[in-house]
């Protein structure tokens, strides 16, 4: 059976290092990345709880077998989270209208205000529910960039590794995704 | 209830999974580089070849061809290789994208670079003569590869407009028998007005283009006869290898020795077409 050694103080690369040698280490990455993507795949999706478990369990296999693939000069979490971004993909499940967008706090709730400087009376309840219900009429790409940039905080950097488009693009399509989340959100309030 | 990692653990564990070796990885990573390289050099020489096509095409014939330049230039461009060319210009793009780091440049700056490479080593290539000698071998193996590759046969194969092209296999009183490049039979028809380029030797077995006009039914009277592969002629200085004080017009080999399409009817005759001067 698997024990949980310690892995408090090891980086994702130490893990992933470790884990070809002793597959116990690989119960750390699962514990390290399981509620992050699991959050994603519910932002940029409308499965349910078992789907998304699903979903995270070929992707947490795809990342076992691949182990000795992964390229050390990629962060790991950009690569996890490319592999989740393909599985979404195989799946079908990225087209699919109207995510769940769990919820939303208030870090990300600052960061959207000051960066499409909406109006700062108002509640940051109601600017959660705004904010998800714009994201929901998004194009799939768009509203995963924008999760990418603004929920799971990634760089440009880290969004073209995920990805796998250059950066220039990446810019390209966050000014593109900002216009059309713009455009759909309540005119008065921008 | 319990969680995916818990089930994905299980999985492992039960089903005894493994990670790849490290080999399968590196494997896989030079077989891209293998498949980009290979590509790189098959452009290359489809591009060399294009080249070699081009400009062995009769480009001042087009005002007596009656041609518009565009017009002239859709008859004589090598489609099959610009196939090819653009199909191995398309491997390398998308084998580059598989590269560790081939994802974070432009589309636009991958082809246009591919591009510039493969223009670069076929423009080299050419200039070594290997696109020359690629072609001779397609000639010579191919049965096929004149009337599919060669654009310049589309150019050629007209005889209503006054263009015939093929080999020659026989020599006539007046002139020589010819079979053109889909292999239909013709008898060509000379006269002292009739221009022979330069250097150009009538032997069975030569491959000609030749101006003139179908004045019957397979008959077709030449007024300028060409070499079918101009730079193949042998230069001024070049010792014909089979005979000394031979006519005129009598074979010197080729440089690159041509082996009929088809098999020459007599092969014992070497024909030479005696020409009223």
């Amino acid at each position: 059976m698997f024990s949980l050694p310690n892995c408090l103080d090891k980086s994702d690369n130490e893990l992933v290092t470790l884990s070809l040698k002793d597959k116990n280490y690989f119960r750390c990455i699962l514990e390290r990345y399981e509620e992050r993507l699991k959050r994603y795949i519910f932002r940029l999706s409308n499965v349910n709880l078992e789907e998304a478990e699903d979903i995270l369990q070929e992707v947490f296999l795809k990342v076992y077998k691949n182990l000795n693939g992964f390229d050390p000069d990629l962060k790991f979490s950009s690569w996890i989270y490319r592999i989740t971004h393909n599985q979404m993909i195989s799946r079908h499940r990225y087209k699919q209208a109207r995510p769940r967008l769990v919820a939303i706090n208030e870090e990300i709730i600052k960061r959207i205000r000051s960066e499409f400087d909406l109006e700062k009376e108002v509640n940051n309840n109601y600017l959660a529910e705004e904010i998800k219900k714009v994201l929901a009429q998004l194009k799939p790409a768009h509203r995963e960039i924008l999760v990418l940039k603004f929920f799971e905080e990634k760089t440009y950097e880290e969004i073209s590794d995920i990805l796998k488009k250059p950066t220039g693009t990446v810019a390209t399509m966050i000014r593109a995704a900002k216009q059309e989340f713009k455009s759909k959100w309540p005119e008065k309030r921008i | 209830m319990p969680s995916a990692s818990e089930k994905v653990l299980k999985k492992i564990e039960e089903g005894k999974v493994t990670p790849k070796p490290r080999w399968w990885f590196v494997a896989r990573r030079y077989s891209v580089w293998t498949v980009a390289v290979v590509s790189l050099v098959l452009g290359s020489l489809a591009f060399s070849l294009i080249l070699y096509l081009l400009t062995n095409q009769d480009w001042n014939l087009r005002p007596t061809a009656g041609h518009h330049f565009l017009s002239w230039l859709l008859l004589s461009l090598p489609y099959a290789w610009i196939v090819f060319f653009l199909l191995f210009l398309a491997v390398i793009y998308f084998n580059f994208r598989q590269f560790k780091k081939g994802y974070k440049y432009p589309a636009y700056l991958v082809i246009i670079t591919a591009c510039v490479t493969v223009v670069l080593f076929g423009s080299v290539a050419a200039g070594l003569g290997l696109h020359r000698r690629l072609h001779t071998l397609f000639v010579n193996s191919m049965p096929f590869y004149q009337t599919i590759f060669d654009a310049r046969v589309n150019a050629w194969e007209r005889p209503q407009a006054g263009f015939l092209a093929g080999q020659i296999t026989a020599g006539l009183d007046d002139g020589f028998s010819l079979r053109d490049f889909r292999r239909q039979d013709w008898d060509v028809t000379m006269n002292s007005q009739t221009k022979l380029e330069d250097e150009l030797e009538l032997v069975v077995g030569e491959e000609v283009k030749i101006i003139g006009q179908e004045i019957g039914p397979s008959v077709f009277s030449a007024q300028e006869i060409r070499g079918w592969e101009r730079d193949e002629r042998p230069g001024p200085n070049a010792v014909p290898i089979i005979l000394q004080g031979a006519p005129r017009n009598f074979l010197p080999a080729p440089i690159f020795p041509k082996r009929p399409l088809w098999p020459t009817p007599n092969p014992t005759f070497k024909a030479i077409i005696n020409l009223s001067q």
